[in-house]
């Protein structure tokens, strides 16, 4: 490396106290992409308020019906419910992120000194916010058509919510993972791979109603554990400890293989241009 | 200030830039033109540390861009025009977001004596990204680039669809920075452009530099563009 006459001796700014701004900039810059957005709220709020509205009322209906009846319609509306939890972090993720690589607003970011790190932290935690919110709505609208729902369930509910956001936050990564390689063309990318795991995922049936192959890979999958632990629950039996304690382990090996993923992504993302293409 | 050592890069399996070095002083305005695919926007990909150069070495104040990219990225800044920040969130959010990526404090006087001087109203700030016109959004870029007062500023036809007298203000303020030894490498098409206020002029063709001097005039262009 040559020598030269302008190295900085001191630069101007500091790096490490200022990562928690840089999060916090990245954090507001994605929650202002939804604030005036009306694709994005109707995506977040109205189209989960209505299905909770169909399928509250399918299990509503169902307690004036024999007991398998009404035991279906708690399961949907359960497997519903806490299924957006996963399925909407995944997708707000990728969401925020292909809005910046459309408007080109991505390269601005990245020239920043901002690291793969902080950027993750901030997408991750604004789409967290924006379904934290989303779920407060869409709570008050369940407490109105099926106002038991969440007192037979009790508090674990704040724990399943957890699991099942980590679980979204894992596999967002992996999207955003593909969304850097491919770039805008594969904004899909999320529902794709929230609709994959949603099979494995066992939302709406047992591990045993998986043939062969499926029903092995769903043991891998950290929210198959914890809807199974819910479902179990609902019949009244206890907390499944052991399942739970598999999820958090899976949820965190997946969080780190796709911060991973995601760095080893933008690597070659800058070999083949995918972000100035984009 | 900025040591390019033979750059090579592919694209495609497209050569787009063949053994470019380059060695920029600090105070220099640099001018960059050439024909479109000449790889004018692909070498400040490059310099800015979007794209990563198959062979050759970066240097930039001293430190090599692959080993102390965010020591460097503190230092310098990128605006193109063809670039739109957060669509639905207005002018002055996107502002407040960069300054936090930047860390800067003083960004409302940053940005307060750039637009006085530019002539352009404070409204500016409360308009949403998605309701700018093309020149105002390169206004608002220009802005951005210059939050963190970069050493090394890069800007890519960033004037293009400002109108004339915005332009000679922007330009106004880009020539100022040479006093305080700052480096500004800009693309443009328009070459009076160039010769207004660049002290060095670069024209790439093919991948290759062809030209590297002083700026030169309108008629003597063909012969490098060709």
């Amino acid at each position: 490396m040559m020598a030269s006459p302008y190295k900085i001796t001191k630069l101007t700014h500091t790096m490490h106290s200022n990562s928690l701004r840089r999060i916090r900039g990245l954090y507001l810059h994605y929650l202002y992409s939804v604030k005036r957005n009306p694709a994005r709220i109707i995506e977040m709020f109205v189209w989960p308020a209505f299905e909770i509205i169909l399928f509250g009322f399918l299990a509503a209906s169902g307690k004036n019906k024999p007991a398998e009846a009404e035991a279906m319609g708690v399961i949907i509306l359960t497997g519903i419910v806490y299924w957006n939890c996963t399925a909407r972090v995944i997708q707000e993720a990728v969401a925020q992120f292909t809005d910046d690589f459309v408007s080109k607003n991505i390269q601005g970011i990245l020239v920043a000194p901002v690291t793969m790190g902080e950027l993750l932290i901030g997408v991750t935690a604004a789409a967290l916010t924006k379904i934290a919110i989303s779920l407060v709505v869409l709570g008050g609208v369940l407490a109105f058509i099926y106002p038991s729902f969440f007192s037979t369930l009790g508090i674990h509910t704040l724990f399943w919510i957890f699991q099942l956001e980590l679980v979204g936050v894992a596999f967002s990564y992996i999207s955003l993972a593909i969304v850097l390689l491919f770039g805008e063309r594969v904004s899909f990318s999320g529902w794709i791979i929230s609709t994959i795991l949603q099979i494995f995922s066992l939302v709406f049936y047992e591990r045993t109603a998986l043939p062969g192959i499926l029903s092995t890979i769903s043991y891998a999958v950290p929210s198959s554990y914890v809807f199974e632990t819910i479902r179990a629950y609902q019949h009244g039996d206890p907390l499944i400890t052991t399942g739970q304690i598999i999820a958090l382990a899976l949820s965190a090996t997946y969080i780190t293989m796709g911060f991973g993923l995601v760095n080893a992504s933008f690597v070659f993302a800058k070999k083949i241009g995918t972000i100035i293409k984009s | 200030m900025i040591e390019l050592i033979n750059i090579n890069k592919s694209l495609g399996g497209k050569r787009i830039l063949s053994n470019v070095s380059l060695s920029v002083r600090g105070g220099e305005i640099v001018g960059i033109a050439g024909s479109v695919g000449a790889g004018k926007s692909t070498l400040l990909h490059i310099l800015t540390g979007l794209l990563e150069p198959d062979s050759g070495e970066i240097t930039l104040m001293g430190l090599p861009l692959k080993t102390s990219r965010q020591h460097i990225a503190s230092n310098i800044n990128y605006a193109s025009s063809s670039q739109r920040l957060g669509g639905y969130a207005s002018v002055r959010e996107n502002l407040t977001t960069y300054a936090d990526l930047y860390g800067t404090i003083k960004f409302r006087s940053v940005v307060t004596k750039l637009w006085r001087f530019c002539r352009i109203p404070e409204s500016l700030l409360f308009k949403k990204i998605f309701r700018l016109s093309s020149g105002e959004n390169s206004f608002v870029n220009f802005t951005k680039a210059l939050l963190n007062n970069p050493r090394i500023l890069f800007l890519d036809e960033i004037t293009a669809h400002m109108d004339p007298l915005l332009t000679q203000r922007v330009l106004t303020v880009i020539r100022k920075r040479k006093k305080s030894n700052n480096v500004s490498m800009l693309i443009s098409q328009n070459i009076d452009e160039i010769r207004h206020i660049c002290t060095r002029m670069i024209i790439l063709r093919q991948g290759k530099i062809v030209y590297d001097g002083k700026p030169i005039q309108n008629n003597k262009i063909n012969t490098y563009y060709a």
